[in-house]
């Protein structure tokens, strides 16, 4: 079913904050649970405004559903039902975005919308490993399907690629769990059916991908999941977040290389003079997180190191800032 | 030989905290009294620019500049890019608008600047905040940049040292050709 999309307008906010707005808008857009349009109108669905300003405070009382958006100096109010502090955070925004723009919130408006089109599709066995899943579940182009696998702990896990989560028994996820070959039992359902058996489930024992991420690294040993080292093509299909991930220094040549082109194992390898074990579990991390894609196959050959010039200035600033 | 990287950010991001710690001479540093308590309150601000180095050996050295964070001096900005072997982007995430800086500062670097190894470093960011290096990261991309973005704290040596790091990864790997 296709939502009409809910109208998000500001008023009295500053040119950057409207920036603000507009980059998470654009660039999280998977990260929110219902389609918004922006238009700086004050009597939109959901309005962020200011109080302070002229235009604000007549938003705020026109409108049905306003969030104030108030200085932190002012310290926190009890005058609005919704507020947010500046300055405009993107989580702080989108999780008041999607507070204003739930379901139930839709469905009140419309009650001509049919809930049987959100009914939780039926459970189907897949004949695949868990890594193999979680790779699918990662990398679905219907960002907004949620994925269920049964039968890893006490509860079901939720995987939700859209929302970076992992709800439920995820310690279950080791490194020789990803291994195996058995195949697990996984359910597709909406975001919505996903968000009750996460409530009736209870407790919160929820993480993100960048977890998952760092128990591979960690935990990884020579087996590749994406493929073979010496002829499977891998290339990143986006910055993974050096931060959040913990990703050791050393690999960060990897993974610029592993992002500019399509490369196998082998080569990355040969190229950077980083142990093989350590590439493997850098590329394991991000196939099953879904930063990472099979691009094709190459000849098995092994790859000729660099010794450019670039290459070498390199080096010799590493040398000398102690980060080899 | 010289090899240059440059240090860019508003008033108040790290620049001259990040150059010192990998400087291997004190910085030499232009600060004066800060007369734009408006844009930043702190005391004192870079009135031309940083100045750090790395002595590479046999005459090469690798000069680490911080730019002036205020915005009438971007017309340098440019100017200084030019050579450079790469730009850390510093944003301090505890202004209202990091991502409007990071606009402001990719767009007065200009075109030129974009072919030049960059990272997008975030300073200050709270511990709370975890979806900032995502924005960033994401943002970049829709502007077709493809720079990484990483969370640092330029208090800390081994940050300013990965920072470089990746600088130095990414002008060691070409990207792909661009297909005709």
């Amino acid at each position: 079913m296709k939502y009409e999309p809910r109208t998000l307008g500001w008023a009295g906010l500053s040119p950057h904050e409207a920036e603000t707005i507009r980059c998470v808008h654009e660039a999280l857009a998977d990260r929110l649970s219902s389609p918004w349009q922006l238009d700086e109108h004050a009597r939109d669905d959901v309005v962020l405004a200011d109080p302070l300003t002229t235009q604000g405070q007549e938003a705020l009382r026109v409108s049905g559903n306003p969030i104030a958006v108030l200085d932190r100096s002012a310290g926190p109010s009890n005058d609005y039902h919704h507020d947010l502090i500046r300055p405009l955070r993107p989580c702080a925004l989108i999780e008041a975005m999607n507070a204003a723009g739930t379901q139930d919130a839709f469905m009140a408006e419309h009650p001509e919308a049919s809930m049987a089109e959100h009914d939780e599709p039926p459970a189907t066995s897949t004949p695949k490993s868990l890594a193999q899943t979680l790779h699918d579940a990662a990398t679905d182009a219907d960002r907004h399907t949620v994925y269920v696998i049964d039968g890893l702990g006490d509860a079901p896990l939720v995987v939700d690629a859209a929302g970076d989560r992992l709800h439920g028994p995820y310690d279950a996820l080791s490194h020789a769990r990803l291994h195996e070959s058995t195949p697990v039992q996984v359910r597709a359902m909406s975001r919505v059916a996903a968000e009750a058996l996460i409530r009736d489930a209870g407790g919160a024992r929820t993480t993100t991908f960048a977890h998952l991420w760092r128990v591979v690294c960690c935990e990884s040993d020579d087996t590749p999941l994406f493929g073979c080292i010496e002829t499977t093509l891998v290339q990143l299909t986006r910055w993974p977040n050096f931060s959040t991930m913990q990703i050791p220094r050393a690999l960060f040549r990897v993974a610029t290389r592993a992002h500019y082109r399509s490369n196998t194992a082998r080569a990355l390898a040969d190229e950077t003079g980083i142990a093989m074990g350590q590439v493997i579990a850098l590329l394991n991390a991000a196939w099953l997180t879904g930063y990472l894609q099979v691009t094709g196959t190459a000849p098995r050959q092994k790859a000729q190191p660099r010794h450019g010039i670039r290459g070498s200035l390199a080096s010799r600033i590493r040398s000398r800032l102690g980060t080899v | 030989m010289e090899h240059k990287i440059l240090i860019t950010g508003t008033m108040g991001a790290g620049k001259t905290t990040a150059i010192g710690q990998i400087s291997e001479t004190p910085p030499v540093s232009t600060e004066v009294a800060n007369t734009r308590r408006d844009e930043h309150a702190k005391a004192t601000t870079t009135a031309a620019f940083d100045y750090g180095e790395v002595n590479l050996g046999e005459d090469e050295v690798l000069r680490i500049y911080g730019t002036p964070g205020q915005e009438r001096f971007s017309f340098m900005w440019p100017v200084l890019a030019r050579g450079a072997i790469g730009i850390i982007y510093l944003i301090d995430f505890s202004r209202d608008e990091p991502i409007s800086d990071l606009m402001r500062f990719i767009d007065a670097f200009g075109a030129a600047a974009r072919d030049i190894p960059s990272v997008v470093a975030i300073n200050k960011i709270p511990d709370e905040e975890s979806l900032a290096v995502t924005t960033f990261q994401e943002f970049l991309e829709c502007r077709g940049l493809d720079w990484p973005a990483i969370r640092t704290d330029v208090r800390n040596r081994e940050d300013v040292l990965d920072i470089v790091e990746i600088l130095l990864s990414l002008g060691e790997a070409d990207p792909e050709p661009e297909e005709a």
